[in-house]
């Protein structure tokens, strides 16, 4: 059995602002996120002997965590680009916390950011984000990443019986979440009748079944527990990771509505010693409605087949029996790509330290389980944060 | 066209070169039987480049072919798009793609009246 349970914690965490930000480069709004990280830690730039950040699509480096160090004139002794698409942001997580639990480094500084709204034309965006296809089997039929996951869509609609209505109440629930927070891009309520009426994009998956497209970055700083129990805020400690990977491109995968979550999911809660039941509210990764359902039932946390009816009987909401995406997710709050998944993380802190806004604070929050996925439903990383050690 | 081992006999899409079945080398392209099941579709309503909004809506496809492997593709149905069902029978048809080049599609099998 893993030691790692309860070894690492997450000292600090920043956002940037998210939706339009023109003003500010990528590499600019990465080192933003690093350094207000730090400041919340109460730490100083000298202190970060290890960064991880992930490519930029807006303005992509080479070697992008290389030139972040440069960027942020730092010297890191343990320095990594993560290219795990959404995946990125858990997979750098587990894969710092080893580093520092190793000795490796002592502080390590995880950030990522984009800018696919104002860096990229409309064209650009779509044309780098079916990039993740194929290039030889896939690519020259024209299908687009919303098209990858409505192949997934569709199946889980055919074997369980689920609704537009259903997908749609997963995209109410994470507005209603985002309203309730001030940095969140689109706050405006919707309804199921406003996801229903919104474009179809590729059936079934209309406009407001699609994560955002968004400007913005965040980060995280993570240390030894018992260094982070002496710096500026209580701990929020690793208490399991997990990851799985079941395919890359969508014509191979191996079952459309069942992924590897399922397994990143047993492999992060066998390491934190907890079950579904013990999780007070959970983030998921939201590129698409349905994925959200899929990933609930993979990770225990629903039923097979029945999370659409959790979600549309309210269960998802704040207040509800499992709050998930407290923030808005990539469907309201942000999604600037590869970091999409940062703000999940941020916010979930924010939760277990009881410093969440009143108004969407989770009550006596103790564990959390984070989810993000790269490709379509490809790679998988599940982990668990609590604030007891 | 479909890859196929000549040591433990399963095909594989997309061709490697090596079977990733048995790891065998002696790999060889066998004629398969064009046909298969719709697993899984969509309607494509956006396009991801200017080159295909001329084609718009388009649907895509993973099928499951006879032989065992699932390849993308599209589902031509010349308007019929009720035809379009998880489960419904295709078989390929070849569409001019590139300079020298075709793209294999696929189109329902016409079903049989039952009386």
């Amino acid at each position: 059995m893993s030691t790692l349970r309860g070894r690492v914690a997450i000292a600090g965490v920043a956002d940037t602002e998210v939706g339009k930000v023109p003003g500010k480069s990528p590499m600019r709004l990465c080192a933003d996120a690093a350094l207000a990280a730090l400041a919340d830690a109460g730490l100083q730039k000298s202190d970060a002997d290890g960064l991880v950040t992930c490519n930029s699509m807006a303005d992509p480096r080479l070697y992008h965590a290389e030139s972040a160090a440069e960027y942020l004139q730092i010297t890191p002794r343990y320095c990594a680009g993560i290219g795990a698409g959404g995946g990125s942001t858990f997979t750098a997580l587990f894969q710092a916390a080893l580093a520092v639990d190793a000795g490796i480094c002592d502080v390590v500084v995880i950030t990522m950011a984009d800018s696919l709204l104002s860096g990229l034309s409309r064209e650009q965006a779509l044309a780098v984000q079916s990039s993740s296809g194929h290039p030889e089997f896939e690519t020259p039929y024209g299908a687009t990443v919303p098209g990858y996951y409505a192949l997934i869509a569709q199946t889980y609609m055919h074997r369980f019986g689920a609704t537009p209505e259903q997908f749609a109440s997963v995209a109410v629930t994470c507005r209603h979440h985002a309203g309730m927070h001030e940095g969140a891009q689109m706050r405006a309520p919707i309804t199921v009748e406003d996801v229903l009426a919104s474009r179809m994009i590729a059936d079934p998956l209309r406009l407001l079944d699609c994560s955002l497209v968004s400007d913005g970055g965040a980060a995280v700083v993570l240390t030894c527990a018992e260094r982070a129990k002496t710096l500026a805020h209580p701990p929020v400690y690793l208490l399991g990771a997990g990851a799985g990977h079941g395919h890359e491109h969508i014509s191979q995968a191996e079952d459309l509505t069942e992924s590897y979550a399922r397994v990143s999911g047993a492999r992060a809660y066998a390491m934190a010693g907890v079950v579904p039941e013990n999780i007070d509210f959970a983030q998921l990764y939201d590129c698409f409605t349905p994925v959200v359902l899929i990933e609930a039932e993979d990770l225990g946390l629903a039923p097979r087949g029945e999370a659409g009816a959790f979600f549309a009987d309210g269960c998802a909401r704040i207040g509800g029996e499992l709050p998930i995406n407290t923030h808005g997710g990539l469907l309201s709050h942000s999604h600037p790509g590869n970091p999409g998944s940062m703000f999940a993380l941020t916010e979930t802190v924010r939760q277990l330290r009881g410093t969440a806004p009143a108004n969407r604070r989770v009550a006596d929050a103790e564990i959390a389980l984070v989810h993000a996925q790269g490709g379509i439903m490809s790679s998988h990383c599940t982990l668990i944060l609590g604030n007891q050690q | 066209m479909l890859e196929r081992c000549q040591s433990c006999k399963a095909w594989q899409f997309y061709p490697r070169g090596f079977c990733t079945a048995c790891g065998g080398e002696q790999v060889a392209f066998e004629q398969a039987s064009g046909r298969g099941v719709i697993r899984s579709f969509t309607i494509i309503r956006r396009a991801v480049l200017p080159a295909y909004k001329n084609d718009l809506p388009f649907a895509v496809a993973l099928i499951k072919l006879d032989e065992g492997p699932v390849m993308m593709s599209r589902v031509v149905t010349d308007g019929a798009s009720e035809s379009l069902q998880i489960g419904r029978r295709v078989t390929v048809e070849f569409q001019p793609w590139a300079e020298g080049q075709q793209l294999p599609v696929f189109r329902p099998v016409q079903t049989r009246r039952r009386a």
